[in-house]
């Protein structure tokens, strides 16, 4: 495991290893893997499907509930909407 | 008079409450005298709710129930711990990171409306490691949990803090998760009963994930009695879980009851391979066990290899799906956070997330991506999920010819503290036993076996989906004969 994977990783993960620890997880990855290719031995699984989910669900969902409820809270919003260049301005969700 | 609250089962609790409602505040007082006594020696919360906040809150309630003039729930008053992973609304929950360290849900998980429903107050939450990223407490971004039957030792994990509350007579009863063993190690260790449920069977609404597709919350306690009573409490689907089996709960006292009292004859498998890997003193411990319930029902070995191949499996699995679910911890909505005017996202959210992670969170979600990525992704992460499906279906064949399936929960004694700091893969391959359940979706238990060395020692089963009550009554049947219930360890 060279140190560009280790750097590619980070981006991909967006975190950073200090120095002491990029060392250490290089030596811990590389055994790692070695233990993850343990599974290249067993001959027999490209007869298997991969079995994504124990249930074997594809994105179930619930049936759509029509509500009428919205109209007073659409128009509020549409009439104070703050409009730029065409757009909605939303208001900021991060609190300095 | 109060030490006898501390060691108390839920249900004898429940029929004291029931006879004389005022013991509530005896016994309230009772475990936060003890959590006084013993926590700052094992540091089993990382939140403590207030002794002053539960009169009040007991109090308060007790008030609208009588002047409502309904019946007082079924638990009222009993005290629970929560492992720190599930949400509760209105007290931090943290996951044992940094991240989270001031983050208040507001809203409550599934399984903690069901036990408020019930009476059920929370009065800690339990130490884990960080993201249930771990086996023995120790990654924890607060401090490591200290094994009640020996200071200097794990108790295990990642619900180390639920099994040490437990054994250390902090709790009554408790909550983990577990995705690759996270309950059941934790109760081998500390001497405590735990059950993985069948997945699907409890709502992982309100669950903060790590492997989505092995999480699942599960009961901990000192018998199984209460193992079964906290179970039918937090069981049944969930409209909010889209993974939630399509099944209401069950009464499992009364299935428990009905099973001890029918007492039929099982078949259960001596599972060979894990019994070979496992430490001399373990082996014979968990053998001694079994053999109590061997001279009932009827004990064949069975063999299934590729338990290595499994622990693979499962560290693929979970470290992908770990790096996909911690995606979202980026300072912006939730948890840490850090100044952003002028930056760009990509420092912003990789400085919040390297100061909020730990070492071993940061390496799992690094190699979830690396099994994840282009030319790696066939060769690890879809392999995984073959040998998935192949295991499955090998387990599937195995259940055709017995009922249970008996090993030792972990093949070794609880670690001491620092012990696999050096060696990782230790700990990972001290899983052995436990990932085959998760990755299955099967239920399992871990049950005390005994001591080895005076180190507590579990033994585990696992059977078929949906199969919870044929494991309490192997687990009663065995209490009975060990009498290894409702033991607190001094401290």
């Amino acid at each position: 495991m060279s140190e560009d994977i280790i750097t590619y990783l980070e981006k991909l993960v967006l975190v950073k290893f200090n120095e002491n620890e990029k060392e250490r997880i290089r030596v811990e990855i590389n055994r790692i893997v070695d233990l993850f290719n343990v599974l290249k031995n067993v001959k027999e699984l490209d007869i298997y499907e991969p079995l994504f989910h124990v249930h074997e669900i594809s994105s179930p969902l619930r049936d759509d509930e029509v509500l009428d409820k919205l109209d007073e809270e659409y128009k509020m919003l549409k009439e104070n909407a703050v409009l730029v260049q065409g757009y909605v301005k939303a208001p900021k969700t991060v609190v300095e | 008079m109060s030490y006898r609250y501390i060691s108390m089962p839920v249900y004898r609790l429940i029929e004291e409450f029931s006879s004389d409602v005022n013991k509530i505040f005896e016994y309230i007082d009772a475990i936060y005298d003890r959590i006084e006594r013993v926590e700052n020696k094992i540091k089993a919360f990382i939140t403590i709710i207030p002794r002053e906040y539960m009169y009040n809150n007991v109090e308060a309630l007790l008030k609208k129930i009588k002047s409502s003039g309904s019946a007082i729930p079924k638990l009222f008053g009993v005290m629970i711990g929560v492992k720190d992973n599930i949400t509760t609304m209105g007290i931090r929950t943290t996951c044992g990171s940094k991240i989270l360290e001031n983050y208040i849900p507001p809203y409550d998980a599934t399984v903690i409306v069901k036990l408020k429903n019930v009476g059920v107050f929370i009065h800690g939450k339990t130490n884990m490691d960080e993201f249930a990223m771990g086996s023995t407490t120790e990654t924890s971004a607060f401090y490591p949990t200290r094994n009640p039957w020996d200071l200097n030792r794990s108790p295990g994990g990642s619900s180390g803090g639920s099994g040490a509350a437990l054994a250390a007579g902090e709790a009554s009863i408790a909550l983990g998760s577990d995705t690759g063993g996270s309950i059941r190690n934790p109760a081998a260790y500390t001497m405590v009963y735990g059950l993985k449920p069948t997945y699907g069977l409890v709502s992982r609404f309100g669950l903060i994930a790590y492997a989505s597709s092995m999480d699942q919350i599960g009961p901990m306690a000192r018998n199984t009695t209460d193992l079964a009573l906290l179970l039918s409490v937090i069981s049944g689907n969930d409209p909010k879980d889209s993974t939630s089996l399509p099944i209401e709960s069950i009464d499992y006292v009364k299935a428990l009851d009905d099973y001890m009292y029918k007492e039929p004859r099982l078949r259960i498998g001596i599972f060979k391979e894990l019994f070979e890997g496992s430490d001399d003193c373990v082996k014979k411990t968990v053998y001694n066990s079994v053999d109590k319930l061997c001279s009932y029902h009827d004990c064949i070995e069975i063999s299934m290899p590729y338990t290595k191949e499994a622990v693979a499996a499962y560290y693929i699995i979970a470290m992908a799906e770990a790096s996909s679910n911690l995606a979202r911890f980026d300072g912006i909505r939730y948890g840490l956070k850090t100044h952003i005017d002028g930056r760009n996202w990509v420092d912003v959210y990789t400085e919040v997330r390297t100061k909020g992670f730990g070492y071993e969170v940061k390496k799992r979600i690094a190699l979830g991506a690396y099994v994840l990525s282009m030319g790696y992704r066939d060769m690890y992460y879809i392999r995984a999920l073959r040998f998935r499906r192949m295991l499955r279906e090998k387990l599937g064949d195995v259940f055709n010819n017995v009922d249970a399936v008996a090993s030792p929960t972990m093949p070794i004694p609880p670690p001491r503290l620092g012990e696999f700091f050096e060696d990782p893969l230790k700990i990972y391959l001290a899983d052995i036993s436990t990932v085959i359940a998760n990755l299955s979706g099967y239920p399992a238990i871990s049950i005390p076996a005994g001591f080895c060395n005076n180190l507590p020692v579990g033994l585990q089963l696992m059977s078929k989906p949906l199969s919870e009550s044929i494991l309490l009554y192997l687990s009663a049947q065995l209490e009975d004969r060990t009498k290894l219930r409702d033991i607190i360890a001094e401290v």
